[in-house]
């Protein structure tokens, strides 16, 4: 339908002023946020809502340096990175694996998978904690990374092995038929293949690792080794937070998540969608 | 999924011309490799999965049987937890609660969902991109953050809502700290993260339709209202149920958001399985309890996702 | 071969990187000195890094001793504490978390090294009151807040009333002497429309018990107090001193003395509802000193202890920093006693007070401090002199912190009674001192 002809034209001004305000909806509380975080706290008593005389990032150093942000940033990088290179490449793998190498008996070991998609990790938090503490990997960045990233597989292992399984068995024959081995043939043929799905995965482990708070806060309690959503939740109760600084540490921790997923918006949301109708 | 593995066939066989080495007659699986070729790309996954999720899984499942502190060797005491679990007022008035944030997790933002929907049947709007990105931003902000910025928002004394109330002449209200407000309030702040996601599903999968349905309806007569009950509304089942299950699991799993703003309360308003949860295993350090809440919560999530999809599909299969 | 080579290099990556997750964090021990102190501690922040002077200056004042300081966060220290003190590079000093569940743990398992003779030796038993020495005592049968010493405490923290001098003048009203006039001075800054007391009790609320556990600290007695906290005599929770406590705070949320909306406020924005000019006066710990100190000049604000019924002094919540303990296997305990006697110094306690952080023992009369830290050094002081300094109450019991919490909301919001509130709390106390047989 031309969406402006006249008959249709009132209805589609309705969707956008419709849309508009859902979105408004939306970003307001970040927007304010943002607002608030260039501002000094006499600016902010004024008004919520005026703008800042200037955009300063006095609140954004003193949130990093006195706010322990850029501790809380390392580590956060420290548990992400490491995450999502192994949960990714060991999805890969055991996709890779389950779709079509389908070694004897793998109906039933993804099954074995696939309860770690449908189980909440509540589920396995409270024993992983103790059995960690035993072996002195509470407050050890190896026990924040791992359990994560033994979730994460398991979503991943699922996703790529319906990835794989979309390739086009044409494509899988060529591969073996100029005399690739299982690895070769993996690396050079399909994984480009399937690389929409990886950069989907990637970009979802990578928000919902930094993401992370319960895991996060049971097992790794001591400051020193905090993530950003960690040290936000405890930095309000700090001698240093203000509101401006506490909307500046908001800004440090949700940010770099957005940008991450502004650039990869429409693989994300096409990845997000294509793969929610197969599950 | 379902489909998925019924629908994956078997790799055809292709007889090449010449054998050079390496090259073998492809069966489903290419099962001239080695058996434990397929097994060798497993391992890696298997053993992380297994060690930090499986086995603790199964970890929690004994432990659910005992009473333990973390420290002394845990005591059997079989079916004791769950008995007291039934019995325990705290449980039962958050296990209340987590399903009152259904309502506001899931049917509220589907309706919205649906609504604004039926608004962009058939329409492609261009800048939809911008829209989408922006509407899913709440799902990417991290938990925390959203508790944080949302205190501050409604608080009573210095947020923007009691800024804009008093500007109206209005007085403001002790949003999250009202015995009767609060619990609606946190769940409006649930609606308010998940109908982004709903929308996003939901005009993706619209897009997906195929055009000539709504020509066909068209043509039968059908106006605007109509086509998105017998096309739009079909075309997007799938969405549906996806949408259906991702935030009832959320409203079951809240935590983050409680912990963060009103740590269940006022009084016991906003408490919820997790945050008991928490509370049982690493505050009070009744592990072989905790173990059990995360059993019912784990069963919960299981059993109403299945229930749910079951009914989606018996629901929208005939429609 | 060569996919078999490269599946062999990422299983071998697999099992180093398995190996090296399920090595705890090594400490490599050097070689034993005999003049070498190994501290663990856990402060942080200014008085954190005050130690490496306090530390420097031991060494200097004893030349050929090497301190080895690891710095922790409590929790850190209190996972790995209990397995560290088995090894063989276990530290000689630590800072031990106190009550059952730490202190009381190491104790069991005879890690934890009896103070009595150093005290006896070094004057420490006069240098505290007994309340306060109180709770880092245990039997041999593990029983707590009586028996050995077990850890010295070098830090301290007392709850208060901080009192904004401005407004205080501006509306012509004086520090109370006793707590009828205390009530008193409430009802007259509201009714002259000034916010009587700071408050916010979303989340976690402990502001709001803080008033009623103040109030209760004047009415019942150090016996009871003590008989609480420790889990000895049975003794009930659900007293009248108790429910009146309970009923004089929800009396001052029914009358308005609180910041309006205060329910709605999360706790942690407590200081934001008092500084700067927001309120007459604030309830809380030492420990917001420093943000209120920065919110202001020099002498703006003040601190003193809510007088007592009909003027009669009693008990202050407040209590020790965490104690520094010796551990059994030490190699130079008598080195350690002396490293602990300085930490309780003179000396050292003056340069805890001039950081603005309240020492445990008594100042010099001539430091300088902000007038603020001097005002709760002289309650602090006052309190540990009349063996006056209280508990915080949700020692008591795990569970009694979240339930204050949720009770209090509850208690100032009307919906329950006092003696409802006291009846809950009893409830939960005896449902864990049950638990424990």
């Amino acid at each position: 339908m031309n969406i402006w002809k006249p008959r249709y034209r009132s209805r589609t001004i309705l969707a956008y002023v419709v849309l508009g305000l859902c979105t408004t909806i939306a970003l307001a509380p970040l927007l304010l946020i943002v607002l608030t975080a260039f501002k000094t706290e006499k600016e902010l008593t004024l008004s919520v809502f005026s703008l800042p005389a200037a955009f300063r990032l006095d609140n954004f150093a003193e949130a990093w340096e006195r706010g322990k942000f850029s501790l809380y940033f390392r580590n956060s990088l420290i548990v992400v990175a490491p995450t999502v290179v192994i949960s990714v490449v060991f999805s890969v793998m055991g996709g890779y694996a389950f779709g079509l190498l389908k070694p004897p008996g793998q109906r039933a070991l993804f099954l074995l998978f696939l309860i770690g998609v449908a189980v909440p990790f509540e589920a396995a938090i409270v024993p992983l904690y103790y059995r960690l503490r035993t072996f002195g990997m509470i407050n050890n960045f190896w026990g924040l990374i791992l359990p994560q990233a033994a979730l994460s597989i398991a979503f991943g292992v699922f996703w790529m092995r319906a990835a794989f399984l979309a390739v086009p068995p044409e494509l899988v024959e060529a591969a073996v038929i100029d005399g690739a081995g299982t690895w070769t043939s993996l690396r050079k043929v399909l994984v480009p293949l399937v690389m929409p799905s990886v950069l989907t995965l990637i970009v979802l482990l990578s928000v919902w690792t930094w993401n992370e708070f319960l895991l996060v806060l049971v097992l790794a309690p001591s400051d020193q080794y905090r993530t950003l959503p960690v040290g936000l939740a405890f930095f309000r109760n700090s001698r240093t937070a203000s509101v401006t600084l506490q909307a500046a540490g908001s800004l440090i921790v949700a940010l770099p998540m957005v940008v991450l997923f502004t650039i990869f918006q429409r693989q994300f949301i096409r990845g997000m969608t294509s793969g929610a109708v197969r599950g | 999924m379902a489909r998925e593995i019924e629908q994956s066939r078997p790799i055809p066989v292709a007889q090449p011309a010449h054998r050079a080495r390496g090259q073998r007659r492809l069966r489903a699986g290419l099962p001239w490799l080695h058996w434990s070729t397929g097994y060798f790309y497993l391992l890696p996954a298997l053993i992380v999965y297994g060690v930090f999720a499986l086995l603790p899984m199964a970890d929690t499942l004994r432990a659910s049987f005992t009473q333990w502190d973390g420290l002394n060797p845990p005591v059997y005491v079989g079916l004791d937890n769950y008995a007291s679990m039934l019995q325990d007022p705290a449980f039962l008035t958050a296990l209340a609660h987590n399903l009152y944030f259904i309502i506001f997790s899931s049917v509220l933002p589907i309706l919205i969902a649906l609504v604004v929907t039926s608004l962009l049947t058939r329409r492609r709007l261009p800048g939809m991109t911008f829209f989408q990105t922006a509407l899913f931003l709440p799902q990417i902000i991290p938990i925390t953050v959203v508790g944080v910025v949302w205190t501050w928002i409604l608080n009573p004394a210095f947020g923007p809502v009691a800024e804009i109330l008093r500007a109206f002449g209005l007085s403001s209200r002790p949003w999250l700290g009202d015995f009767d407000l609060a619990r609606p309030v946190i769940g409006l702040i649930v609606t308010w993260m998940t109908y982004g996601l709903c929308l996003v599903l939901f005009l993706a999968g619209v897009q997906r339709i195929d055009t000539d349905l709504f020509d066909a309806a068209e043509i039968d007569g059908a106006n605007e209202f109509r086509q998105f009950m017998v096309v739009t509304l079909p075309g997007i089942r799938n969405e549906l149920g996806v949408a259906l299950v991702i935030t009832m699991i959320e409203a079951l799993r809240l935590f983050g958001l409680i912990f963060v703003t009103t740590q269940g309360g006022p009084g016991k308003e906003t408490y919820v399985i997790a945050f008991q949860l928490y509370q049982v295993a690493f505050i009070e350090t009744q592990v072989g309890y905790g173990a059990a809440i995360a059993v019912v919560l784990t069963l919960l999530i299981v059993g109403l996702s299945s229930s749910v999809l079951w009914l989606h599909r018996r629901v929208m299969g005939d429609w | 071969m060569k996919r078999f080579s490269r599946s062999m290099l990422l299983f071998m990556l697999i099992a180093v990187m398995a190996c090296t997750a399920a090595l705890p964090n090594l400490k490599i021990s050097a070689v034993q000195e005999s003049q070498k102190l190994v501290v663990w501690d856990q402060e942080t922040g200014p008085y954190g890094d005050l130690f490496d002077t306090i530390n420097a200056n031991f060494e200097k004042a004893h030349p050929g001793v090497k301190i080895e300081r690891s710095r922790y966060t409590l929790d850190d220290l209190m996972n790995t504490l209990p397995l560290a003190m088995t090894q063989p590079d276990a530290p000689d000093v630590a800072q031990v978390n106190q009550g059952q569940t730490s202190m009381g743990r190491l104790v069991k398992a005879g890690l934890l090294l009896p103070l009595d003779d150093y005290a006896k030796k070094y004057g420490w038993d006069k240098l505290f009151s007994e309340g306060l020495l109180a709770r880092n005592r245990f039997t041999d049968q593990v029983e707590f807040g009586t028996g050995h010493l077990f850890g010295v405490s070098v830090s301290a923290e007392i709850v208060g009333v901080y009192w904004n001098k401005k407004i205080f003048k501006d509306n012509g009203v004086e520090v109370p002497k006793t707590f009828e006039d205390f009530e008193s001075l409430l009802k007259t800054l509201k009714d002259k429309g000034v916010v009587p007391l700071a408050m916010a009790t979303s989340g976690n609320a402990i502001p709001g018990f803080h008033v009623f556990s103040t109030i209760q600290h004047l009415k019942v007695t150090r016996q009871w107090m003590d008989d609480f906290i420790f889990g000895r005599n049975n003794v009930s929770f659900d007293i009248p001193e108790n429910q009146e406590a309970a009923a004089i705070a929800q009396n001052w949320a029914k009358a308005g003395y609180y910041t309006p909306g205060y329910e709605g406020i999360n706790s942690d924005d407590l200081p934001k509802t008092f500084v700067p000019d927001k309120a007459a006066m604030m309830l809380s710990g030492n420990w917001y000193a420093a943000q209120v100190i920065e919110a202001g000049k020099p002498g703006d604000y003040g601190f003193f202890a809510v007088p007592g019924f009909g003027g009669k002094p009693g008990m202050t919540i407040g209590g020790p920093g965490i104690p520094f303990g010796i551990s059994k296997s030490s190699k130079n305990p008598d080195l350690a006693a002396e490293y602990i006697n300085y930490l309780v110094s003179q000396e050292v306690a003056d340069q805890i007070a001039s950081i603005g952080q309240l020492p445990a023992r008594a100042i010099s009369k001539d430091v300088k401090i902000d007038p603020l830290l001097k005002d709760m050094i002289d309650v602090y002081n006052d309190a540990n002199a009349r063996n006056a300094v209280g508990h915080y109450i949700d020692w008591a019991a795990p569970k009694l912190f979240e339930e204050l919490g949720a009770g209090t909301q509850e208690l100032f919001a009307q919906r329950i009674t006092p003696k409802e509130f006291t009846a809950r709390m009893q409830k939960v106390y005896a449902d864990y001192l049950a638990s424990r047989k």
